[in-house]
Protein backbone atom coordinates (compact mmCIF):
# COMPACT_ATOMS: atom_id res chain seq x y z
CA UNK A 1 0.00 0.00 0.00
CA UNK A 2 2.78 2.53 0.73
CA UNK A 3 4.90 1.61 -2.20
CA UNK A 4 1.35 2.08 -4.35
CA UNK A 5 1.89 5.33 -2.21
CA UNK A 6 5.42 6.51 -3.08
CA UNK A 7 4.39 5.50 -6.65
CA UNK A 8 1.37 7.44 -7.22
CA UNK A 9 3.04 10.68 -6.05
CA UNK A 10 5.29 10.42 -8.45
CA UNK A 11 3.46 10.10 -11.45
CA UNK A 12 1.60 13.74 -10.01
CA UNK A 13 4.51 15.65 -9.24
CA UNK A 14 5.57 17.82 -11.68
CA UNK A 15 9.00 17.35 -13.65
CA UNK A 16 10.82 21.12 -14.45
CA UNK A 17 13.20 21.35 -16.87
CA UNK A 18 16.01 23.25 -16.19
CA UNK A 19 19.08 24.66 -17.85
CA UNK A 20 22.06 27.11 -16.37
CA UNK A 21 20.90 30.43 -15.07
CA UNK A 22 22.74 32.50 -17.83
CA UNK A 23 21.65 30.46 -20.90
CA UNK A 24 19.48 33.10 -23.21
CA UNK A 25 16.80 30.33 -23.69
CA UNK A 26 13.57 30.96 -21.23
CA UNK A 27 11.19 28.83 -22.44
CA UNK A 28 10.96 25.63 -24.85
CA UNK A 29 7.94 23.84 -26.78
CA UNK A 30 7.92 20.45 -26.37
CA UNK A 31 9.07 19.74 -29.97
CA UNK A 32 12.29 21.41 -29.42
CA UNK A 33 12.39 19.55 -25.76
CA UNK A 34 11.89 15.98 -28.25
CA UNK A 35 14.85 16.68 -30.68
CA UNK A 36 16.77 17.96 -27.59
CA UNK A 37 16.28 14.42 -25.80
CA UNK A 38 16.28 12.11 -28.78
CA UNK A 39 19.43 13.56 -30.26
CA UNK A 40 17.07 14.99 -33.40
CA UNK A 41 18.40 18.69 -33.25
CA UNK A 42 20.52 18.69 -29.98
CA UNK A 43 20.44 22.71 -29.88
CA UNK A 44 18.49 25.53 -28.01
CA UNK A 45 16.71 27.66 -30.30
CA UNK A 46 19.31 29.99 -30.38
CA UNK A 47 21.35 27.12 -32.28
CA UNK A 48 23.73 26.81 -29.34
CA UNK A 49 24.77 23.28 -29.03
CA UNK A 50 23.04 21.47 -25.84
CA UNK A 51 24.02 19.21 -23.76
CA UNK A 52 21.16 16.88 -22.29
CA UNK A 53 21.33 14.98 -18.97
CA UNK A 54 19.28 12.49 -17.53
CA UNK A 55 19.46 11.22 -13.92
CA UNK A 56 19.64 7.83 -12.10
CA UNK A 57 17.72 8.63 -8.85
CA UNK A 58 15.40 9.39 -7.60
CA UNK A 59 13.59 6.09 -8.81
CA UNK A 60 10.87 7.12 -11.21
CA UNK A 61 12.31 10.38 -12.23
CA UNK A 62 13.25 9.31 -15.94
CA UNK A 63 10.76 6.92 -16.51
CA UNK A 64 8.20 9.66 -15.72
CA UNK A 65 10.22 12.85 -17.77
CA UNK A 66 10.25 10.06 -20.99
CA UNK A 67 6.40 9.33 -20.58
CA UNK A 68 5.71 12.75 -20.60
CA UNK A 69 8.06 13.61 -23.29
CA UNK A 70 7.18 10.93 -25.48
CA UNK A 71 4.80 8.81 -24.17
CA UNK A 72 7.09 5.59 -24.19
CA UNK A 73 8.35 3.26 -21.38
CA UNK A 74 12.10 3.60 -21.04
CA UNK A 75 12.63 0.23 -22.73
CA UNK A 76 11.22 1.46 -26.12
CA UNK A 77 13.11 4.64 -25.17
CA UNK A 78 15.72 2.71 -25.55
CA UNK A 79 15.32 0.51 -28.72
CA UNK A 80 15.05 3.79 -30.37
CA UNK A 81 18.16 4.93 -28.66
CA UNK A 82 20.04 1.59 -29.97
CA UNK A 83 19.12 2.36 -33.38
CA UNK A 84 20.21 6.29 -33.24
CA UNK A 85 23.22 5.34 -31.16
CA UNK A 86 24.67 2.09 -32.83
CA UNK A 87 24.31 3.41 -36.06
CA UNK A 88 26.68 6.45 -35.66
CA UNK A 89 23.89 9.15 -35.64
CA UNK A 90 24.40 10.45 -32.11
CA UNK A 91 24.47 9.82 -28.91
CA UNK A 92 22.18 9.85 -25.90
CA UNK A 93 22.24 11.95 -23.10
CA UNK A 94 25.20 11.41 -20.51
CA UNK A 95 23.49 10.00 -16.98
CA UNK A 96 24.18 11.93 -13.05
CA UNK A 97 23.93 9.89 -10.23
CA UNK A 98 21.54 11.80 -8.43
CA UNK A 99 19.33 15.14 -8.56
CA UNK A 100 21.99 16.93 -6.64
CA UNK A 101 24.98 15.92 -8.73
CA UNK A 102 22.96 16.72 -11.93
CA UNK A 103 21.80 20.16 -10.37
CA UNK A 104 25.79 21.14 -9.43
CA UNK A 105 26.02 20.35 -13.39
CA UNK A 106 23.94 22.31 -14.79
CA UNK A 107 25.01 25.12 -12.59
CA UNK A 108 28.53 24.97 -14.02
CA UNK A 109 27.64 23.64 -17.70
CA UNK A 110 25.82 26.66 -19.15
CA UNK A 111 25.11 24.32 -22.35
CA UNK A 112 23.65 21.93 -20.06
CA UNK A 113 20.02 20.60 -19.88
CA UNK A 114 18.42 18.73 -17.61
CA UNK A 115 15.11 17.76 -15.70
CA UNK A 116 14.27 17.25 -11.35
CA UNK A 117 11.43 16.87 -9.53
CA UNK A 118 10.13 20.48 -9.58
CA UNK A 119 9.68 19.97 -5.46
CA UNK A 120 13.78 19.15 -5.42
CA UNK A 121 14.48 22.82 -6.17
CA UNK A 122 15.84 24.70 -3.25
CA UNK A 123 15.85 28.72 -3.15
CA UNK A 124 19.09 28.31 -3.60
CA UNK A 125 19.39 25.93 -6.19
CA UNK A 126 17.04 28.88 -8.34
CA UNK A 127 19.65 31.03 -7.90
CA UNK A 128 21.72 28.99 -10.38
CA UNK A 129 19.53 27.43 -12.74
CA UNK A 130 16.48 28.03 -14.68
CA UNK A 131 13.25 26.62 -15.28
CA UNK A 132 12.31 27.04 -19.07
CA UNK A 133 9.65 23.99 -19.38
CA UNK A 134 7.05 22.04 -16.97
CA UNK A 135 5.92 18.90 -17.77
CA UNK A 136 3.00 17.42 -16.08
CA UNK A 137 0.81 14.28 -16.09
CA UNK B 1 41.08 1.62 -47.26
CA UNK B 2 41.78 -0.16 -44.28
CA UNK B 3 45.06 1.49 -43.87
CA UNK B 4 42.57 4.71 -43.64
CA UNK B 5 40.56 2.83 -41.37
CA UNK B 6 43.44 1.82 -39.16
CA UNK B 7 45.18 5.50 -39.50
CA UNK B 8 41.55 6.74 -37.89
CA UNK B 9 41.82 4.00 -35.46
CA UNK B 10 44.97 5.10 -34.10
CA UNK B 11 44.84 8.59 -34.40
CA UNK B 12 42.00 8.05 -32.15
CA UNK B 13 43.85 5.81 -29.99
CA UNK B 14 46.08 9.00 -29.41
CA UNK B 15 43.36 11.60 -28.83
CA UNK B 16 41.78 8.81 -26.52
CA UNK B 17 44.73 9.64 -24.30
CA UNK B 18 43.20 13.21 -23.94
CA UNK B 19 39.42 12.77 -24.97
CA UNK B 20 36.73 14.42 -23.14
CA UNK B 21 34.74 11.46 -22.61
CA UNK B 22 35.09 8.30 -23.87
CA UNK B 23 32.13 5.28 -23.60
CA UNK B 24 32.07 1.80 -24.23
CA UNK B 25 28.51 -0.05 -24.85
CA UNK B 26 27.41 -3.01 -26.95
CA UNK B 27 24.47 -5.01 -27.84
CA UNK B 28 23.56 -8.33 -28.93
CA UNK B 29 20.82 -10.90 -29.95
CA UNK B 30 21.01 -14.66 -29.28
CA UNK B 31 18.57 -16.70 -31.31
CA UNK B 32 17.43 -19.53 -32.99
CA UNK B 33 15.57 -20.54 -36.04
CA UNK B 34 13.61 -23.76 -36.75
CA UNK B 35 11.95 -24.43 -40.57
CA UNK B 36 9.84 -26.70 -41.55
CA UNK B 37 11.66 -27.30 -45.03
CA UNK B 38 13.79 -29.94 -45.88
CA UNK B 39 14.62 -27.80 -48.78
CA UNK B 40 15.45 -24.51 -48.29
CA UNK B 41 17.30 -23.34 -44.90
CA UNK B 42 16.79 -19.66 -43.67
CA UNK B 43 19.68 -16.89 -43.72
CA UNK B 44 18.97 -12.90 -42.97
CA UNK B 45 20.63 -11.82 -46.35
CA UNK B 46 22.66 -13.35 -49.49
CA UNK B 47 26.15 -12.79 -47.57
CA UNK B 48 25.35 -15.75 -45.29
CA UNK B 49 26.41 -19.25 -45.55
CA UNK B 50 24.07 -21.70 -44.14
CA UNK B 51 25.11 -25.23 -44.82
CA UNK B 52 23.95 -26.57 -41.12
CA UNK B 53 21.23 -29.00 -43.63
CA UNK B 54 21.58 -31.46 -40.97
CA UNK B 55 20.40 -29.82 -37.57
CA UNK B 56 16.68 -28.80 -37.22
CA UNK B 57 17.57 -26.13 -35.14
CA UNK B 58 19.90 -23.12 -35.90
CA UNK B 59 21.57 -21.55 -33.46
CA UNK B 60 23.78 -19.35 -35.86
CA UNK B 61 21.37 -17.31 -38.36
CA UNK B 62 19.95 -14.39 -36.06
CA UNK B 63 22.86 -14.09 -33.38
CA UNK B 64 25.40 -11.80 -33.30
CA UNK B 65 27.35 -9.49 -30.45
CA UNK B 66 28.99 -5.67 -31.23
CA UNK B 67 30.69 -3.41 -29.12
CA UNK B 68 31.07 0.31 -29.54
CA UNK B 69 33.06 3.20 -28.16
CA UNK B 70 32.32 6.70 -28.68
CA UNK B 71 35.37 9.02 -28.00
CA UNK B 72 34.52 12.86 -28.03
CA UNK B 73 37.77 14.54 -28.35
CA UNK B 74 37.08 18.02 -29.09
CA UNK B 75 33.34 19.72 -28.91
CA UNK B 76 33.61 19.24 -32.26
CA UNK B 77 35.25 16.12 -32.96
CA UNK B 78 34.30 12.72 -32.26
CA UNK B 79 35.30 9.12 -33.11
CA UNK B 80 32.56 6.68 -33.32
CA UNK B 81 33.95 2.53 -33.56
CA UNK B 82 32.21 -0.79 -33.55
CA UNK B 83 32.71 -4.23 -34.23
CA UNK B 84 30.48 -6.50 -34.67
CA UNK B 85 30.12 -11.05 -34.49
CA UNK B 86 27.66 -12.26 -37.02
CA UNK B 87 28.93 -15.55 -37.78
CA UNK B 88 31.62 -14.16 -40.32
CA UNK B 89 33.47 -17.47 -41.34
CA UNK B 90 36.58 -15.20 -41.20
CA UNK B 91 37.31 -12.97 -37.94
CA UNK B 92 39.23 -10.37 -39.24
CA UNK B 93 39.12 -6.17 -38.50
CA UNK B 94 38.07 -5.63 -42.38
CA UNK B 95 35.09 -7.98 -41.62
CA UNK B 96 34.41 -7.49 -38.20
CA UNK B 97 34.60 -3.65 -38.05
CA UNK B 98 31.61 -1.74 -39.13
CA UNK B 99 31.92 1.59 -37.85
CA UNK B 100 35.12 3.54 -37.78
CA UNK B 101 34.65 7.05 -38.67
CA UNK B 102 35.58 10.40 -37.52
CA UNK B 103 32.69 13.30 -37.40
CA UNK B 104 33.49 17.19 -37.35
CA UNK B 105 30.11 18.63 -36.37
CA UNK B 106 31.25 22.44 -35.82
CA UNK B 107 26.69 23.16 -35.63
CA UNK B 108 24.30 21.56 -34.41
CA UNK B 109 22.77 21.47 -38.61
CA UNK B 110 25.25 19.84 -40.44
CA UNK B 111 28.40 16.98 -40.02
CA UNK B 112 30.50 15.55 -42.16
CA UNK B 113 31.92 11.84 -41.06
CA UNK B 114 34.87 10.39 -43.01
CA UNK B 115 35.94 6.40 -42.73
CA UNK B 116 33.65 3.54 -42.40
CA UNK B 117 30.26 4.24 -41.89
CA UNK B 118 27.12 1.93 -42.23
CA UNK B 119 25.85 1.84 -46.11
CA UNK B 120 22.35 3.83 -45.74
CA UNK B 121 20.35 1.60 -48.51
CA UNK B 122 17.01 1.56 -47.49
CA UNK B 123 15.24 2.77 -44.86
CA UNK B 124 16.30 -0.37 -41.91
CA UNK B 125 19.92 -0.89 -43.70
CA UNK B 126 21.90 1.07 -41.30
CA UNK B 127 20.58 -0.90 -37.98
CA UNK B 128 19.29 -4.31 -39.46
CA UNK B 129 21.66 -6.19 -37.03
CA UNK B 130 20.56 -4.54 -33.98
CA UNK B 131 17.48 -7.12 -32.70
CA UNK B 132 16.80 -4.40 -29.61
CA UNK B 133 16.18 -1.46 -32.13
CA UNK B 134 12.81 -3.51 -33.80
CA UNK B 135 10.01 -5.46 -32.51
CA UNK B 136 10.68 -8.44 -35.36
CA UNK B 137 13.19 -11.37 -34.71
CA UNK B 138 14.81 -9.80 -37.97
CA UNK B 139 13.73 -7.43 -40.98
CA UNK B 140 12.36 -8.50 -43.40
CA UNK B 141 14.27 -10.74 -46.02
CA UNK B 142 12.53 -9.93 -48.49
CA UNK B 143 13.80 -6.35 -49.48
CA UNK B 144 16.97 -6.55 -46.78
CA UNK B 145 18.21 -10.35 -47.82
CA UNK B 146 19.45 -9.17 -51.43
CA UNK B 147 21.54 -6.77 -49.47
CA UNK B 148 24.98 -7.87 -48.55
CA UNK B 149 26.88 -4.84 -47.91
CA UNK B 150 26.65 -3.38 -44.48
CA UNK B 151 29.37 -0.57 -44.34
CA UNK B 152 30.82 2.06 -46.57
CA UNK B 153 34.02 2.95 -46.46
CA UNK B 154 34.14 7.05 -47.47
CA UNK B 155 33.26 10.23 -46.31
CA UNK B 156 29.26 11.59 -45.86
CA UNK B 157 27.96 14.87 -45.71
CA UNK B 158 24.64 15.04 -43.10
CA UNK B 159 22.10 18.07 -43.02
CA UNK B 160 19.63 18.66 -40.62
CA UNK B 161 17.24 21.26 -40.59
CA UNK B 162 14.25 21.83 -38.13
CA UNK B 163 11.29 24.00 -39.49
CA UNK B 164 8.40 24.91 -37.74
CA UNK B 165 6.93 21.62 -37.02
CA UNK B 166 9.07 19.28 -39.44
CA UNK B 167 12.49 18.65 -39.27
CA UNK B 168 14.46 17.24 -42.44
CA UNK B 169 17.61 15.35 -43.02
CA UNK B 170 19.62 15.28 -46.14
CA UNK B 171 22.33 13.04 -46.54
CA UNK B 172 25.31 12.62 -49.39
CA UNK B 173 26.83 9.86 -49.47
CA UNK B 174 30.01 8.20 -51.56
CA UNK B 175 32.89 5.29 -50.96
CA UNK B 176 32.89 1.49 -51.99
CA UNK B 177 32.01 -1.12 -50.18
CA UNK B 178 32.95 -4.86 -50.37
CA UNK B 179 31.21 -8.04 -48.93
CA UNK B 180 30.79 -11.98 -49.59
CA UNK B 181 28.27 -13.68 -51.50
CA UNK B 182 27.21 -16.63 -49.89
CA UNK B 183 26.86 -19.35 -53.46
CA UNK B 184 25.51 -22.98 -53.38
CA UNK B 185 29.14 -24.30 -53.75
CA UNK B 186 31.42 -21.04 -52.72
CA UNK B 187 31.52 -17.97 -51.01
CA UNK B 188 32.62 -15.16 -53.29
CA UNK B 189 33.63 -11.47 -52.84
CA UNK B 190 32.22 -8.57 -54.94
CA UNK B 191 32.98 -4.93 -54.24
CA UNK B 192 30.89 -1.98 -55.60
CA UNK B 193 32.76 1.40 -55.68
CA UNK B 194 32.30 4.93 -56.72
CA UNK B 195 28.89 4.59 -54.66
CA UNK B 196 27.42 7.79 -54.77
CA UNK B 197 24.11 8.04 -52.68
CA UNK B 198 21.69 10.45 -50.98
CA UNK B 199 18.45 9.89 -48.92
CA UNK B 200 16.46 12.57 -47.90
CA UNK B 201 13.85 12.16 -44.79
CA UNK B 202 11.16 14.91 -43.55
CA UNK B 203 9.96 13.90 -39.96
CA UNK B 204 8.27 14.69 -37.02
CA UNK B 205 8.78 12.60 -33.64
CA UNK B 206 5.98 9.97 -34.38
CA UNK B 207 6.49 9.55 -38.46
CA UNK B 208 9.54 9.63 -40.71
CA UNK B 209 9.18 9.98 -44.48
CA UNK B 210 12.19 8.56 -46.26
CA UNK B 211 13.28 8.69 -49.97
CA UNK B 212 17.25 6.98 -50.72
CA UNK B 213 18.59 6.42 -54.19
CA UNK B 214 22.02 5.05 -54.30
CA UNK B 215 24.29 4.20 -57.71
CA UNK B 216 27.56 2.38 -57.15
CA UNK B 217 29.39 0.40 -59.77
CA UNK B 218 29.50 -3.70 -59.42
CA UNK B 219 33.96 -3.65 -59.81
CA UNK B 220 34.53 -7.42 -60.41
CA UNK B 221 32.87 -10.67 -61.77
CA UNK B 222 32.27 -13.32 -58.78
CA UNK B 223 34.83 -16.07 -59.89
CA UNK B 224 32.07 -18.68 -61.73
CA UNK B 225 30.85 -15.75 -64.06
CA UNK B 226 34.63 -15.84 -64.77
CA UNK B 227 34.91 -19.20 -65.36
CA UNK B 228 31.37 -18.91 -67.52
CA UNK B 229 32.86 -15.38 -69.54
CA UNK B 230 36.03 -18.10 -70.45
CA UNK B 231 33.52 -20.38 -71.69
CA UNK B 232 31.24 -18.19 -73.80
CA UNK B 233 34.40 -16.54 -75.41
CA UNK B 234 35.20 -20.19 -76.41
CA UNK B 235 32.20 -20.80 -78.44
CA UNK B 236 32.79 -19.91 -82.40
CA UNK B 237 31.06 -16.74 -83.60
CA UNK B 238 29.68 -18.18 -86.75
CA UNK B 239 27.34 -20.15 -83.86
CA UNK B 240 26.53 -17.12 -82.11
CA UNK B 241 27.00 -13.76 -84.11
CA UNK B 242 25.57 -11.48 -81.02
CA UNK B 243 28.28 -13.47 -78.27
CA UNK B 244 30.30 -9.85 -77.79
CA UNK B 245 27.15 -7.98 -77.00
CA UNK B 246 26.12 -10.49 -74.58
CA UNK B 247 28.92 -10.77 -73.08
CA UNK B 248 29.37 -7.91 -72.54
CA UNK B 249 25.75 -7.31 -71.26
CA UNK B 250 26.53 -10.53 -69.03
CA UNK B 251 29.58 -8.88 -66.87
CA UNK B 252 29.39 -6.88 -63.78
CA UNK B 253 32.37 -5.36 -64.22
CA UNK B 254 31.75 -1.65 -63.84
CA UNK B 255 28.64 -1.83 -64.45
CA UNK B 256 25.96 0.79 -62.06
CA UNK B 257 23.74 -0.88 -60.09
CA UNK B 258 20.63 1.19 -58.68
CA UNK B 259 18.87 0.66 -55.28
CA UNK B 260 16.13 2.94 -54.53
CA UNK B 261 13.47 2.98 -51.92
CA UNK B 262 10.60 4.87 -50.24
CA UNK B 263 9.53 4.21 -46.98
CA UNK B 264 6.67 5.83 -44.21
CA UNK B 265 7.13 5.05 -40.30
CA UNK B 266 4.15 6.44 -38.57
CA UNK B 267 3.23 5.94 -34.76
CA UNK B 268 -0.71 6.80 -34.01
CA UNK B 269 -2.10 5.85 -30.46
CA UNK B 270 -0.80 2.75 -29.59
CA UNK B 271 -0.14 1.68 -33.28
CA UNK B 272 2.70 1.62 -35.12
CA UNK B 273 2.58 1.48 -39.12
CA UNK B 274 5.61 0.77 -41.49
CA UNK B 275 5.57 -0.25 -44.95
CA UNK B 276 8.10 0.22 -47.59
CA UNK B 277 8.77 -0.23 -51.16
CA UNK B 278 12.15 -0.98 -52.84
CA UNK B 279 13.75 -1.53 -56.46
CA UNK B 280 16.90 -2.95 -57.70
CA UNK B 281 18.67 -2.86 -60.94
CA UNK B 282 21.52 -3.21 -62.85
CA UNK B 283 23.17 -2.36 -66.19
CA UNK B 284 24.33 -6.11 -66.09
CA UNK B 285 22.25 -8.86 -67.12
CA UNK B 286 23.08 -11.07 -63.96
CA UNK B 287 21.03 -8.94 -61.13
CA UNK B 288 17.51 -8.83 -62.23
CA UNK B 289 15.06 -6.10 -61.54
CA UNK B 290 13.89 -6.64 -58.30
CA UNK B 291 10.69 -5.06 -57.04
CA UNK B 292 9.99 -5.41 -53.03
CA UNK B 293 8.27 -3.80 -50.24
CA UNK B 294 6.40 -4.67 -47.04
CA UNK B 295 4.35 -3.74 -44.67
CA UNK B 296 4.17 -3.74 -40.87
CA UNK B 297 1.62 -2.83 -38.36
CA UNK B 298 3.23 -3.23 -34.35
CA UNK B 299 0.42 -2.69 -31.32
CA UNK B 300 2.51 -1.26 -28.58
CA UNK B 301 1.58 -2.18 -24.58
CA UNK B 302 2.98 -1.18 -21.85
CA UNK B 303 5.70 -4.08 -21.93
CA UNK B 304 5.33 -5.36 -25.54
CA UNK B 305 4.82 -5.49 -28.97
CA UNK B 306 2.53 -7.86 -31.07
CA UNK B 307 2.66 -7.20 -34.74
CA UNK B 308 2.19 -8.70 -38.25
CA UNK B 309 4.10 -8.50 -41.41
CA UNK B 310 3.83 -8.73 -45.40
CA UNK B 311 6.53 -8.79 -47.33
CA UNK B 312 6.97 -9.99 -50.89
CA UNK B 313 9.93 -9.95 -53.68
CA UNK B 314 9.41 -10.16 -57.49
CA UNK B 315 11.84 -10.14 -60.02
CA UNK B 316 11.91 -10.98 -63.70
CA UNK B 317 14.80 -13.20 -64.72
CA UNK B 318 17.02 -13.47 -67.51
CA UNK B 319 16.74 -16.25 -69.66
CA UNK B 320 19.88 -17.24 -72.17
CA UNK B 321 17.71 -18.34 -74.89
CA UNK B 322 15.45 -14.92 -74.79
CA UNK B 323 18.99 -13.27 -74.41
CA UNK B 324 20.26 -14.80 -78.38
CA UNK B 325 19.94 -15.59 -81.57
CA UNK B 326 21.60 -19.12 -81.04
CA UNK B 327 21.52 -22.05 -83.35
CA UNK B 328 20.13 -24.98 -82.42
CA UNK B 329 21.93 -28.56 -82.01
CA UNK B 330 24.81 -27.27 -79.81
CA UNK B 331 27.69 -28.93 -78.62
CA UNK B 332 27.68 -30.51 -75.29
CA UNK B 333 30.09 -27.99 -73.87
CA UNK B 334 27.91 -24.98 -75.03
CA UNK B 335 24.80 -26.48 -73.30
CA UNK B 336 26.74 -26.71 -70.12
CA UNK B 337 27.76 -23.37 -70.62
CA UNK B 338 24.13 -22.10 -70.85
CA UNK B 339 22.84 -23.79 -68.13
CA UNK B 340 25.68 -21.88 -66.93
CA UNK B 341 24.66 -18.72 -67.72
CA UNK B 342 20.73 -19.07 -66.55
CA UNK B 343 22.15 -20.94 -62.95
CA UNK B 344 24.04 -17.27 -63.31
CA UNK B 345 20.46 -15.16 -63.77
CA UNK B 346 19.56 -16.84 -60.85
CA UNK B 347 22.14 -15.43 -58.10
CA UNK B 348 20.18 -12.47 -57.74
CA UNK B 349 16.75 -13.01 -58.85
CA UNK B 350 14.50 -13.70 -55.44
CA UNK B 351 10.20 -14.70 -55.76
CA UNK B 352 8.80 -15.34 -52.49
CA UNK B 353 6.56 -13.23 -49.87
CA UNK B 354 6.04 -13.98 -46.11
CA UNK B 355 3.08 -13.35 -43.60
CA UNK B 356 4.60 -12.86 -40.39
CA UNK B 357 3.27 -12.32 -36.89
CA UNK B 358 5.29 -12.27 -33.66
CA UNK B 359 5.75 -10.55 -30.51
CA UNK B 360 8.36 -9.05 -28.27
CA UNK B 361 8.31 -8.45 -24.43
CA UNK B 362 10.15 -5.85 -22.65
CA UNK B 363 12.07 -8.41 -19.84
CA UNK B 364 14.02 -5.27 -18.37
CA UNK B 365 14.70 -1.49 -20.17
CA UNK B 366 17.61 -3.07 -21.91
CA UNK B 367 16.35 -7.09 -22.58
CA UNK B 368 13.72 -7.93 -24.77
CA UNK B 369 12.29 -11.43 -25.29
CA UNK B 370 11.05 -11.70 -29.04
CA UNK B 371 9.56 -14.82 -31.14
CA UNK B 372 8.26 -14.72 -34.64
CA UNK B 373 6.14 -17.32 -37.30
CA UNK B 374 6.46 -16.77 -40.57
CA UNK B 375 4.88 -18.53 -43.85
CA UNK B 376 7.12 -17.97 -47.02
CA UNK B 377 5.78 -19.40 -50.49
CA UNK B 378 8.88 -19.48 -52.66
CA UNK B 379 8.32 -19.94 -56.21
CA UNK B 380 10.03 -22.24 -58.17
CA UNK B 381 13.38 -21.01 -58.56
CA UNK B 382 13.14 -17.97 -56.78
CA UNK B 383 14.58 -18.95 -53.26
CA UNK B 384 17.88 -17.33 -54.06
CA UNK B 385 17.45 -15.33 -50.69
CA UNK B 386 17.78 -19.02 -48.98
CA UNK B 387 20.31 -21.83 -48.68
CA UNK B 388 19.48 -24.06 -51.27
CA UNK B 389 21.49 -27.18 -52.09
CA UNK B 390 21.47 -27.80 -55.40
CA UNK B 391 21.11 -25.74 -58.65
CA UNK B 392 18.77 -22.30 -58.75
CA UNK B 393 17.34 -23.61 -62.10
CA UNK B 394 15.88 -26.55 -60.25
CA UNK B 395 14.78 -24.86 -57.19
CA UNK B 396 11.20 -25.92 -56.87
CA UNK B 397 8.58 -24.36 -55.53
CA UNK B 398 7.90 -24.24 -51.52
CA UNK B 399 5.33 -22.96 -48.86
CA UNK B 400 6.67 -23.67 -45.10
CA UNK B 401 6.99 -21.81 -41.98
CA UNK B 402 9.87 -20.65 -39.92
CA UNK B 403 9.80 -20.38 -36.13
CA UNK B 404 12.03 -17.56 -34.39
CA UNK B 405 13.35 -17.25 -30.83
CA UNK B 406 15.43 -14.50 -29.68
CA UNK B 407 16.73 -12.76 -26.85
CA UNK B 408 18.15 -9.13 -27.63
CA UNK B 409 19.57 -6.76 -25.50
CA UNK B 410 21.81 -3.74 -25.26
CA UNK B 411 24.12 -3.27 -22.33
Amino acid sequence: MLFSGAALAEKTKSISVIVHADNTTDTLTKKQLIDLYMGRYVAFPDNQSAQPVDTLTPEGLKSQFYKRLVNMPLSRVNAYWSRVKFTGRATPPSTQDSEQVLLNFIANNPNAIGYVFSDSLSLKDKQDVKVIMELYE
Amino acid sequence: MLRLLCALLYLSSFFGICAERATISGFGNIGAVHSNSDIYRFRTDISRENDNFEDSIDFNAISSLGLQTDIVLHPDFDFVGQVIYRGQKHITLDDTLSLAFLRYKPTPSWEVRVGRTLLDLYLLTEYRDIGFAYPWSKVPTEIYGLLPYRSLDGADFIYFISKGALDYRVKLFTGESTSNIALDNENVELTIDDVIGLSVELSQFDWTLSLKHTQAKTKNNISTMTSIIAGLQQIPKQIWPDKTQFINDFSLVNKTAYFSSAGLKYDIGAFTFLTELAHLRSDSSVVSAVKSGYISSTYNFDKGQVFYTYAIAKSKTSEFNDAVNIQRFLPNQVEEIILAVNESFRVFSPNQQTHSIGMRYDLKDNIAIKVQLDHSNINAQGGTLWSYQGMNTLAPKESFSTFFISVSFTF
